[in-house]
């Protein structure tokens, strides 16, 4: 039969899983850097007081956005926190599903220590691992040590160690987006590294060392190092240079990119570019791919806002056929200071849709999820 | 400084179009750009790094940090042991000819929607391969990328020995045999990954495998007849 219908109350779409991380969409729109909202100096994860504070004012009903409404009381050098996110709706890939999956089920927690040290530590569940289920339903995904020059550890001068995501292009939230999934920053792609950072309103800049894991299975194997830097020339506009250097036993890519970030004030109305050129090396060949993200996100009330996304991932240049484009729709709403609903939606391409007998295209495919994402 | 400002102000502005007057295009229109004439190297290590990892290896798929089935398609070493472990290849069987690659697991999952009517639709689950490169996957596994002349004369009553080919010159009733040895699914991928024998495959022999599942295939442990599978002959 040309299609199948699976309809399941609970089916793991593997691909489709996901980590809460910041949104890239609120920089320069509503702040000029990630760890204004943030505790990480890359965004993600635990909120600041001050990000607890935007989401009250921005959701459609700004309850207490503190952890579990602010009725558990943590002492003041502690912050807790955590997310779960499920996703619900329609695959077609080219064979259509109705799907409900789990996303997310993280506990964050961050305690600040004397020297401007601070703890930060994520544990959650995970996907198991084939043959090795009883050790794998959990793990910490991030835990790293961070010490700050500034003692509110909003800017300044940073130094992290220990299991992160090295930061790297805009860091979308949405991993299938193709410069996280193609891009260096896939998803569980947080290994073990040291990073130096630098944060001020005007410019950030970010360097990372990295080692594959050599604790656990991983879905990254290489050794490396990445950097990124971004320079807001004005308060609502930034270009950013991105470079990794990655080398596994089977491969080495070395990235390099630009990206770019517009805020049209008048129209609430926010531009994000990321491409990216890759020469990867395999034996003695070498290839060349480019990955890339359009984005544009309009934000109707406080708590509504809608994404335009053009991705474009070419495998290797030199070979017709092999690029694809994607269009995603998501539109997010922030139901209350805890809770976001999410339509994500996507229509993917290969060669543009052109299919020529055996060569040179492939299926179109495409999904219309709804997303719960609640913080607890 | 308000002349300062407002240069930045017509850099930034004229950089983020830019930015995007490059971009969009350069998204839209690159299809356009490459070339048919397909040199990658048909090398297990290529059709690793380059196809299955990004598209088959992702996290919570066959990556090794997830192993969905038992399948591990993010590594050179986890594609091998996974296209022997799970038969999605087998050159040595009548069941799978390498002249005919459509026939192959490997190429059923990703082609076809429930190939094996499990309710399990065509791989990979989030995103479809292009043509071309499933294509250059069925070239990977025909081969032959590698051809050893035996020297030996062969006519159509006197063939070669088990596992050798005859090839006939144009117009003439007699040939010379040859070794063909294919790379696919690369050295190794016929040592069994749960074989405790540690023995493997190839064109119908049978040798040891080394510590890294490659064939040591500078001596024959036996010859087989007929078919060779998971280092034993049929």
């Amino acid at each position: 039969m040309s299609r199948i219908i699976v309809i399941a109350s609970t089916v793991i779409v593997a691909a489709l899983g996901g980590t809460a991380a910041a949104y890239p969409q609120f920089q320069l729109s509503r702040d000029q850097t990630c760890s204004s909202c943030h505790l990480s100096p890359a965004g993600g994860g635990l909120l600041s007081e001050n990000g607890m504070n935007f989401l009250e004012n921005t959701a459609t009903d700004g309850v207490d956005g503190r952890f579990m409404y602010g009725a558990l009381k943590t002492p003041a050098w502690l912050e807790l926190g955590g997310v779960i996110r499920t996703a619900y709706g329609y695959t077609h890939t080219p064979q259509d599903y109705l799907v409900g999956f789990p996303m997310q089920g993280d506990i964050y927690a961050s305690a600040k220590m004397p020297a401007h040290l601070r703890v930060t530590v994520t544990i959650g569940a995970r996907p198991t691992e084939h043959g090795n289920e009883a050790a794998t339903h959990a793990w910490s995904r991030e835990h790293f040590l961070t010490w700050s020059q500034d003692e509110s550890g909003t800017e300044g001068l940073f130094v992290r160690a220990g299991r992160f995501m090295p930061v790297f292009g805009l860091r979308y939230v949405e991993h299938p987006t193709y410069t996280r999934r193609f891009g260096g920053v896939p998803l569980y792609g947080e290994t073990y590294g040291v990073a130096v950072e630098y944060v001020k309103p005007s410019f950030e800049a970010h360097l990372t060392g990295f080692i594959k894991d050599p604790i656990q299975d991983t879905v990254v194997h290489d050794n490396g190092g990445a950097f990124y830097g971004e320079y807001r020339l004005l308060p609502e506009a930034s270009v950013g240079l991105e470079g990794m250097y990655t080398k596994s036993d089977d491969d080495s890519k070395l990235r390099g990119g630009i990206t770019g970030k517009y805020y049209l004030k008048p129209l609430d109305l926010l531009f994000q570019f990321e491409g990216q050129v890759v020469n990867q090396k395999i034996l003695s060949y070498g290839l060349t791919q480019l990955v890339g993200e359009l984005t544009a996100t309009k934000f109707f009330t406080s708590a509504w806002f809608l994404d335009l996304g053009l991705g474009h991932y070419d495998e290797n240049v030199r070979i017709a056929g092999l690029d694809r484009n994607s269009i995603d729709l998501n539109l997010h709403w922030m139901a209350i200071s805890h809770l976001e609903v999410l339509l994500t939606t996507r229509i993917e391409l290969i060669n543009q849709g052109r299919t020529q007998g055996l060569d040179g295209g492939g299926p179109t495919s495409g999904y219309a999820l709804f997303q719960f994402n609640y913080r607890l | 400084m308000v002349a300062r400002m407002a240069r930045r102000v017509w850099i930034a502005r004229y950089a983020f179009w830019a930015l995007w007057a490059l971009g969009a295009p350069w998204a839209l229109g690159s299809a356009a750009c490459g070339t048919t004439d397909d040199n990658r190297p048909r090398e297990a290590q290529y059709v690793t790094a380059a196809i299955l990892a990004p598209a088959c290896g992702a996290a919570e798929c066959h990556s090794t940090f997830a192993q969905v089935d038992g399948y591990t398609f993010d590594t050179l070493v986890g594609m091998r042991k996974t296209i022997v472990q799970n038969g999605l290849v087998k050159l040595d069987s009548t069941q799978f000819d390498p002249a005919a690659p459509q026939s192959s697991y490997l190429i059923a999952w990703i082609t076809e929607i429930d190939p094996l009517g499990l309710g399990i639709g065509r791989m990979p689950r989030d995103a479809p391969l292009p043509n071309e490169d499933i294509h250059f996957i069925e070239q990977w596994i025909t081969g032959p990328t590698d051809e050893q002349d035996q020297g030996t004369t062969c006519t159509a009553s006197t063939p070669c020995v088990a596992g050798a080919t005859c090839k006939f010159s144009t117009g003439s009733a007699t040939g010379e045999c040859y070794v063909i040895t294919y790379k696919a699914p690369a050295h190794g991928a016929q040592c069994n990954y749960q074989s405790k024998t540690r023995l493997g495959c190839l064109n119908r022999k049978v040798y040891n495998c080394n510590s890294d599942w490659n064939l040591d295939l500078s001596t024959v442990v036996q010859d087989c007849a007929g078919d060779c599978e998971n280092g034993a002959c049929q």
